[in-house]
């Protein structure tokens, strides 16, 4: 009987371990990702590209825009570069400037959400903090 | 003639009413120890640069000119300082924390390198506080390795 407990403890055990080695147990942000997406996770990334990359990536007619941030140029800037555009991220989504009025007058789905700008806001901090260490 | 002298006699009046509107002019403090100027970042050829191109509206240390006194002028040059002030403040330049600092300089070197600052308007009367090549260069170098510095 006690034989009999001691190997289910054991294939439970071993079963875990497995089921883990296989992605079973992985939340979002512990998946396997490629180098981009180690910039942007994947919550950071729907913001992005729902209410920023119309304008601010090759897809944009803006020249200000693009001069301003291209969010793909961001994983091959070095630090001090990425450092001062993290700042001035975190600054526009501070003073809400972002997206523009004009933009928000004529897509009005384009306005960044309360939450939205915090998954920004968090994700640019720490990203800023972490390179600053 | 009548009309004119009217005309003219209400714009005396306008105008000596408006002089008692407040300007919110921001107002001038001694630098203390947060002031870029004590900050070991700084380089000693830099800060007569920062002195007559910048301060008057990146620093607590506006040296005002006659005009900042008569309304309407005062207004303009009030709203200036202070939108400069709350961009870069370079007497408050130890209240910033580090990534702000870089984000800073980041943003000082393009600023000066692309012509933007100091204002058009600020050099049509300060001709002084136009950058020279030179300037623009010490200005940059100094930028690039104070962010080195900032983060090692």
């Amino acid at each position: 009987m006690k034989k009999t407990a001691w190997l289910i403890s054991a294939i439970m055990v071993a079963g875990i371990f497995l089921m883990q080695g296989s992605g079973v147990f992985k939340s979002e942000n512990q998946t396997a990702i490629s180098a981009d997406e180690m910039i942007y996770p994947a919550s950071v990334k729907k913001v992005i590209d729902q209410k920023c990359y119309g304008c601010h990536s090759v897809k944009g007619e803006s020249q200000d825009a693009k001069d301003a941030l291209m969010w793909d140029d961001l994983p091959g800037l070095e630090k001090a570069k990425l450092v001062a555009t993290l700042d001035n991220i975190i600054g526009v989504l501070e003073d809400g400037t972002m997206p523009p009025e004009d933009v928000i007058e004529k897509y009005p789905d384009a306005k960044l959400l309360d939450e939205e700008r915090k998954v920004l806001h968090k994700w640019a901090e720490a990203k800023a903090d972490s390179l600053l260490k | 003639m009548k009309a004119v002298k009217i005309i003219l006699l209400a714009l005396i009046v306008i105008f000596i009413v408006i002089q008692f509107i407040p300007s919110g002019m921001p107002e001038n403090k001694p630098d203390d120890e947060k002031s870029i100027i004590h900050s070991d970042l700084v380089t000693e050829n830099l800060l007569p640069v920062l002195r007559t191109s910048c301060f008057d509206c990146h620093s607590n240390n506006t040296v005002f000119p006659w005009y900042a006194k008569l309304a309407p002028s005062s207004w303009l040059l009030a709203d200036h300082i202070d939108e400069g002030k709350s961009n870069l403040n370079f007497s408050e330049w130890e209240n910033y924390s580090r990534r702000e600092k870089i984000g800073l300089l980041e943003d000082i070197q393009e600023e000066v390198k692309s012509g933007a600052m100091p204002l058009k308007s600020y050099l049509l009367i300060h001709r002084d506080a136009k950058l020279s090549e030179e300037e623009v260069a010490i200005i940059s170098k100094w930028a690039e390795e104070a962010t080195g510095r900032l983060l090692e």
